[in-house]
This record gives structure tokens, sequence and C-alpha cells, in this order.
């Protein structure tokens, strides 16, 4: 069975690199404003496991359509011989420059490959493009039109109306705002241009949904290394003596914060890459609250727990341990274990609230001191760190490879995220988070709990969306 | 050269250091890598897949796990001769005898078995792990441990990077490298403790083979021998059916009873020799074994600790799962090169006076739009209009321009879509028309926005850029509003 291949095909500058970029995840496609950015086809395979599913084949735009078509009605021989003719034009023109692009774009589609023509359903039709369509159909080849919307305009029907005359499918997808549910069922569809497609499109979507999964799980990983590095971070201080003074204690918590920054840099490097990424910047203006500092008031106040629910929080926790000497007892305690467990909880969170770190001076076995600062004690940091790591998460996920701007938030990304994570998620990994305090050490069920957590969170951003 | 044969330590430390810096490699070239390897693999065991991926993946790579490695080798060796020195030592000091008082054995049980034992029970403190209860107390112990000693002298011999010191952080906030830490501590402790009781035992066995060691008993404390005699059977009960005669009968308890004031109280000195066995087997069942025991045990968990060390890493997480994971690949191998700018832009045309003649491509404004335009914002009066491009046939764009064709030095208008790029059929028809109205004339392109909108600035840039690419003195676009 042949591999499907589709060559994206259409006017220049009407998106047809930006659908490519979307649907093969690349951000390396070349994309601009400017027409005759594409020159050449270039071809992007799916491949599982090194077994081609399929291939976009990204095609520079018609640049003399209408001589084409009369160079092809002036050697028709008839309907039948229609695909003939255009293999022929190819073959003639293959050396001349003035028909480079339109070579370049049907030699694909005269090899076999499927049509997607696209348009730019926010600018009005104009019979121009009919020469365009109408070479087309003289490839004899399956085809699909797509109406891109590259601005606001709106003239999908008139272009919907037009296209049904060359098309028998048509549909609309905008390439740059399309999350992967779309893009998705935008590769679905192609198996309805040719139903031999469609088997192989089916495991190629399979296959990417699968991997969307392992990614974001792979995304829950890391902010969870993240949270288990940065919250049992600790550094050390050489000292001179048993007594650190001011300037020692500030180093130690300048260093400790330093690393906690490069932490979360290193951290959001690396979802970036997941979701393959890897350039994309975040941009000051555009994403304030992730370009401002993590330690800072701003980050406290977007990310932070309110004093009530690290209250609430703290006696839930607490609620848990009192709970278990409850059922050690066999309930001779009338239950007052989770009460006092929970009003100890509570406390202990509100005393707790305002400090950064545990801050000691140690012995050395091999002789002098050093203050050891670290691990971080203060409460509302982990959910900081989780906030701020979370909203990144996403904002890379639902990011779409055809964009070539930074990364920017919309109006309700800044809301608070802490109030989105329900109380039982905000239990679970609040007794990480004091495992982590209390240098009790996070091992791998609780490192299980932590990821697995953070990864309903992520797929309920997801699914919220 | 290929790398030798590396154990799981180096692996577990220059497998993460090695995947941290190979995440500059793109995202889908590592995914095909890996999986590749991971396809190659028969082993099941995760740990044995990730050293197999790391054999396949880098042969020739050197980290900094062997230098660690060698470090670790070379404390080990030190804690073994400082345990052994010691052994030596204190085993001469309690089985010192010049002839004339014979080896006290409440001393030499006191200092070679019970001092012994209760580091042996702090060192068992350590073990259950960091429990709420005994955390406080294990982090008081814990710096007195031989082994912790070892450690630190480990951190600044290894002068690991921060990222590295956490690894024999035994406080550290990951289990994994809390667990291998206090691991390698006991470790090191037991290898000292067990080289102190090998030293101890070589000793006394040395000293009563080459020279003639009398033992007795004394102690201030009222004790009978009797008494004595059930606490030895007690010690000997371990190795009384093995060893029966190293287990002192009553007669030689009570025959070694000595007191310094009492001298001659003793029996013959053939008869005190006999309590050698007895010492031996103390030595080797209460301080030799356990330490054994404690050291096997803590060997077993150290590589079960290196083990958790190399797998717990996420970036070896991430890597276990893409050797499980097909393969997904969407990007192109290679992408174009950047197209390079045009030299120039076309040149602006504001404003000038007299009449012009219009051609109207792909109908993309109405003529009488089009004379509108041309007064208000060139100056010009369209006196002839014609339509090309668009739907038309190529002969249609032929009569447009032979509707221009003209000797008389003239401005003709060309109003195109600012939103559709600059085709190549338009600049050969700008060519053609050049042709046919000569060189003297001007022609100025005007695009024009659909709708009420305006040109934007993009789409004035891309005709400039299309039309300056003609290099033609006299073909001009609109100026930008």
């Amino acid at each position: 069975m042949s591999v499907p291949r589709f060559a994206i095909v259409g006017h220049p500058n009407k998106g047809k690199s930006s659908i490519v970029a979307t649907l093969a995840e690349d951000d390396a496609v070349a994309i601009s404003p400017h027409p005759g950015t594409t020159t050449q086809a270039r071809a992007y395979p799916m491949r599982l496991d090194g077994d081609t599913l399929y291939e976009l084949i990204d095609t520079p735009g018609f640049q003399r359509a209408r001589e084409t078509l009369a160079w092809l009605e002036a050697h028709d021989r008839g309907a039948g011989a229609r695909a003939a003719v255009v293999r022929e034009f190819v073959a003639a023109h293959s050396a001349d420059k003035r028909f480079s692009d339109e070579c370049e774009l049907l030699k694909p589609i005269v090899a076999g490959a499927g049509i997607l023509y696209v348009v730019d359903g926010s600018r009005p039709y104009g019979r121009q493009y009919e020469a365009e369509m109408e070479v087309l159909r003289w490839t004899g080849q399956p085809r699909m039109a797509l109406i891109n919307l590259i601005s606001t305009g709106d003239h999908v029907e008139e272009w919907r109306a037009a296209l049904a005359q060359y098309f028998s499918i048509v549909r609309t997808f905008d390439a740059v705002r399309a999350d992967f549910g779309r893009r998705i069922d935008l590769l679905r569809s192609f198996g309805a241009i040719d139903e031999s497609w469609a088997a192989p499109l089916t495991r190629a979507t399979d296959a990417l949904v699968a991997d969307r999964e392992r990614r974001l799980r792979a995304a829950a990983v890391e902010i969870g290394d993240l949270l288990i590095d940065s919250l049992s971070t600790t550094v050390t201080v050489p000292l001179a003596g048993p007594d650190a003074d001011a300037a020692a204690l500030a180093n130690g918590r300048s260093k400790l914060q330093e690393r906690v920054r490069r932490r979360e840099r290193d951290s959001r490097r690396s979802v970036q890459e997941i979701y393959r990424h890897g350039a994309l910047a975040i941009d000051e203006s555009a994403a304030p609250y992730l370009v401002v500092d993590v330690f800072s008031a701003q980050s406290f106040s977007v990310f932070g727990l309110s004093a009530t629910q690290l209250a609430f929080t703290g006696a839930a926790s607490g609620a848990v341990a009192g709970t278990v000497i409850d059922v050690a007892l066999g309930g001779a305690s009338l239950l007052l274990g989770a009460g006092i467990g929970a009003a100890v909880g509570a406390a202990g969170t509100l005393v707790g609230a305002g400090r950064l770190a545990k801050v000691r001076v140690l012995g050395q076995p091999v002789g002098g001191y050093e203050l050891r600062v670290g691990p971080i004690t203060d409460l509302n940091l982990p959910w900081v760190l989780l906030g701020r790591a979370l909203l990144h998460a996403k904002l890379v996920a639902e990011r779409n490879h055809a964009r070539r701007d930074s990364l920017a938030l919309d109006a309700r990304a800044g809301a608070h995220l802490a109030d989105d994570i329900g109380s039982d998620r905000r239990r679970a990994l609040e007794d990480v988070f004091r495992r982590l305090r209390n240098e009790r050490g996070v091992n791998a069920a609780d490192g299980s709990v932590l990821i697995e957590t953070i990864g309903r969170l992520l797929e309920s951003e997801a699914a919220a969306k | 050269m290929p790398r030798p044969a590396t154990t799981l330590f180096e692996d577990a430390i220059d497998v993460p250091l090695w995947l941290e810096a190979d995440r500059l490699t793109p995202h889908a070239e590592r995914s095909r890598r890996d999986r590749e390897i991971g396809l190659t693999l028969e082993h099941r065991d995760r740990i044995q897949r990730v050293r197999g991926w790391w054999r396949a993946a880098a042969p020739d790579e050197e980290g900094a796990g062997p230098h660690l490695e060698r470090v670790r080798g070379a404390i080990t060796a030190v804690m073994a001769l400082l345990g052994a020195a010691l052994g030596v030592s204190l085993a001469l000091a309690a089985f010192q005898y010049d002839g004339s008082q014979p080896v006290n054995v409440v001393r030499l049980i006191a200092l070679l078995v019970v001092v012994p034992a209760l580091f042996l029970v702090v060192s068992l403190l350590l073990l259950p792990g960091r429990v709420p209860l005994l955390r406080g107390l294990q982090d008081l112990i814990a710096p007195l441990n031989p082994g912790a000693l070892a450690l630190a002298v480990f951190r600044r011999l290894a002068r690991a990077s921060p990222e590295l010191a956490r690894t024999f952080d035994w406080r550290a906030g990951r289990s994994s490298a809390a667990r291998f830490a206090k691991w390698q501590l006991v470790c090191w402790s037991q290898v000292a403790a067990v080289a102190f009781n090998v030293a101890v035992l070589a000793t006394a066995v040395l000293l009563v083979t080459f020279t003639d060691l009398a033992f007795r008993w004394s102690t201030t404390l009222d004790v009978d021998p009797e008494a004595v005699t059930r606490i030895v059977h007690a010690i000997a009960w371990p190795w009384h059916a093995f060893v029966p005669s190293a287990v002192p009968s009553a007669e030689l308890v009570e025959q070694s009873q000595f007191f310094r004031l009492d001298n001659g109280g003793l029996a013959n000195g053939r008869a005190l020799t006999a309590w050698w066995p007895f010492t031996l087997l103390t030595i080797v069942t209460y301080g030799l074994l356990p330490r054994l025991v404690l050291l096997g045990v803590a060997l077993v968990r150290l590589r079960a600790a290196e083990g958790g060390l190399l797998l717990d890493d996420p970036r070896v997480t991430q890597l276990v799962d893409r050797m499980a994971s097909p393969a997904v690949e969407t990007a192109a191998a290679e992408h174009a090169e950047r197209a390079a700018a045009p030299s120039s832009d076309a040149a602006g045309y504001r404003e000038a006076t007299g009449r012009a003649r219009a051609v109207i491509w792909e109908s993309c404004v109405s003529v009488e739009t089009a004379r509108a335009h041309a007064r208000r914002r060139l100056g010009v009066e369209l006196v002839a209009a014609a339509e090309a491009g668009g739907g038309r046939t190529l002969g249609a764009d032929r009569q447009a321009l032979d509707s221009m064709g003209s000797s008389e030095q003239s401005t003709v208008v060309v109003f195109t879509p600012a939103w559709e790029p600059p085709l190549l059929e338009l600049l050969d028809f700008l060519g053609e028309l050049r042709r046919r109205v000569g060189d003297e004339s001007s022609i100025v392109v005007v695009p024009i926005a659909d709708g009420e909108r305006a040109v934007t600035a993009v789409e004035h840039e891309t005709w400039a850029r299309a039309i300056g690419r003609l290099g033609d003195p006299r073909l001009y676009v609109e100026a930008a509003a």
C-alpha cells in the first residue's frame, strides 16, 4: 500500500507553510508575511519508528496559472488524457525558470500525491483562483480545499460556494490558532479524500494522540522534578567560626534563590523541548506573570495560596495524620485525633508562613563550619513554582507551531491558578511538600503521587481549553 | 578507543550528566536514536536497558564517573586501613602481657566486644530510614559515624558540581540520592569495622601463636565465679555445640579469678592459657560476624541504591520512556535557507498632475472608484481604463495592453488587489506594459484594499519590494497613506 502523500498547494502567501508547520509541529518552517518564501517543494514525513505513515509536501504557490492552463488546453486530447497532459507540461517545462514554481508544485501531484488546496477565507474570493483550481482538476488527483483564516475578514461562505465547484470536500482550518484536537480532526479528514489512505492515517493519528499523552506525562515529570529539586535544595557557605553573620546569611539566601531560578529556567526549557518549541521565547510584555521573578511579591500574589487556603490545606493534611491515630485507636479517641491534627496543621501553616528556608550552622567532620541554607520552608513557594510551571506548560502545550511571535498570555491565564486546584489534590501535593520541608525525602511512591497529580492538573487545563 | 567496562555507580553518575548535555540534540533526533537503540536491547530490566543504551549511545564517552569511582575506591581502602590500624593497636593494648599481669578477660571483652557492639547499635539506628521518631537521633549520630567522615572527605576530593554533590548528601530531598548516600556511609563504616575486627583477630592469633598469653578475670564488683561462669557460658552459647573446647569450664573460671593484692592466687600458667579459644571466638561471633553481615547487607543495598540513583533521575526516566515509546517524527529533515531581502523597494509615487490611463487588475476596484482614487490620491485624471488579469483570458490581457500602447508620453496607473501577492504573471504584464508605453512614461502600481479598510504596512511593503525587484526607475508604487 502506498504512503499517503499530500501536496499543500495554492496561491502564494495563503498560509500553506503555516498549515504544514502546524500539522508537522515544526516551528523551523519558513513562514513570512511576504510571498515567495517557499521556492522549493519540501517533504514533511510523519514517521512512526522509521515507517512513514503519511507525508505533507509544502510547495511554492502558483505564479502563472493562466498560462499553465492555456498550455494544457492547447494540448488537450480529451478528458481521459488530461492527467497525462499535465505530466507533459511538467516534463516540458522542468528546465524553464518561468514555470519553476508550477513544476515544483505539480511534480508531487503527478507522482500521486493528494491535493490540499489552501485559500485565505479572510479575504474576498476572486476569479483569478479559477485557473489554479482548473489546473488542479486536470491532474485528476483526489483533492480537498482548506479555507485558512489569516486575517479578521470573513468571506468563508463566498469561498465555500466557489470551492464546492472544484472540490468535493471543503473544510475551514485556522492554521495559526488550531489546537491539537482540531489538527488531529483535520488529519483524519484527509482519509476521506481517498479511502485507501484512511487506515494509515488512522494509525498515524492514533500514534500522534498517544505521543501527545506521553508528552503531557513527560511535562508532568519535569514539573514534579522542578518541585522536588527546588524545595529540597540546600546551599552551603563556608564560615570562619561557629557564628553566621548577616552577610553570610544574605549570601546563602541569594545562592539558594539563584539555584531555584536556574532550576525553573531549565525546567521551562525542557517542557518547551517536549512540545517541540525549543526556540520559543517568553515576551516580557505579553507574559509578565511568567517573566517576573519567582520570589517577587507579584508572583506570590498571582500564584500563591491565600492565607485561608494555606490554613485549610495545612488543616486538611494535619487531619489525615490525626485520622491515622483515630484508626489506630479503633475509634476510641472519638475522632479527637483528626480534630487535633487539623488544628495543629493549620496553626503550623500560619506560623510557618513568610520564612524562606531553614538556616543552620553545621560543624564539619573534616573540620571547620559551614552555613547550610535550605531546604525551602516558605509554605507558599511550592504553590508559586507549581502555578508558574503549570501556566507555562499549558501555554506551551497549546502553542501552535505556525506562530512566530513570543509566548503570550490570554486575559484569564494569570488569574489565581491555585483556585483551580481542588482541595483533594491540594492536600496530596501539600503532603509531598511537607516531606520535602521536613527533609524526609521523596520516595518513589510520593514521586508518583506528585507526577500523577500534576499530570491531572495539566489534563484538566487541556480539557478546560 | 571504546570505553572499558563501567560500574553501575559510574553509569549512575555519567548517564544523567550526558543526557543533560544531550538536551542540545533536537528532540526528534533523540527520540529516533533512543528508540532505535531501545529496539536492539534484549534486556527487560530497566537498569540493564539504560546501561545497554549507554554502551551503544556513547561508547567512547568518559565522564566524571570513573574519577569518582577511583576516589570512592581509594576512600574504601583508606577506611579499611584505618580500621585495621585501629584494630591492631587496640588488640595489642587489650592483649598486652609482659609476664607479670595476665590479660584481663573482662577488659578484653569490654574493649573488643562491648564497645564495638555499642557502635554496631549506633550503626543499626541509621538503617531504618528517616522515620519521624528516630530522625533527631539520626541527625545527631550520623555525623559521628566514620562513614560520614569518609563521605565528607569524598565530597571534598570529588570536587563535584552542586548537582552531583547532592548525590552524596544523605539529607537530600530525593529519596534515591539520600538512600545512596546513606548506604555509602554505612558501607564505608562497615568496611572500617570489618577491617578492625579482622585486624583484632589476626593480632590475637599471632599473639596466641607466637607468645605465651595468660588470661584471668578480675573485677572490683562483687561477682562470684558461678555468676561469671553463667555469663561466660551465655556468651559461648553460639558455639558450645560446635567447639566445646572453647567454652571455659567452671573450674577454669574459678581458677582464673585474680586480685592484684593476692599474688600467687592464680592457677598454673598452662591452665590460664585455656581462655584463648574463648576470646578468639568471642571476637569472631560478636565482633566480626555482625559486621560482615551488615557489610553484606550494606553492599546489596548500596547496589540497589545505585540502580535507584540511575533510574530516579528524570532525564533517565524520559530516556526509558523514549526507548519504550514509538518514535514519532513529523518535522522535515532539513529546512530551506531564508530568502535574502531585496536590494531596494520601488520608489513611492505621491502626486502628479495631468491625465493618465488605468489598468484594473483582477477586478480589484470599479472604474468609478479607480477614477476617484486617482484624482484624490495621485492628482491625475483617468481618461481610459482597461481590465486585465483575474478570470480573464491572456487574450484579454493583450487587448488591455493594446489599449495602453501609445507613443504619447503619459502615466499609466495599475490598480491591484493589495491583499493578493504580486504574482509573476502581473510582473510579466508590467514588463510588457513598459515595452508598450516606452521608457519615459510613468507606471504607478496602486494596491487597493478590500472593503473599508486601508492598505496595511505589510501589504504595501510586499508590493514595494516586488516592484522594486524589477529595477525600473519609472515604475512606482503609490506611497503609503
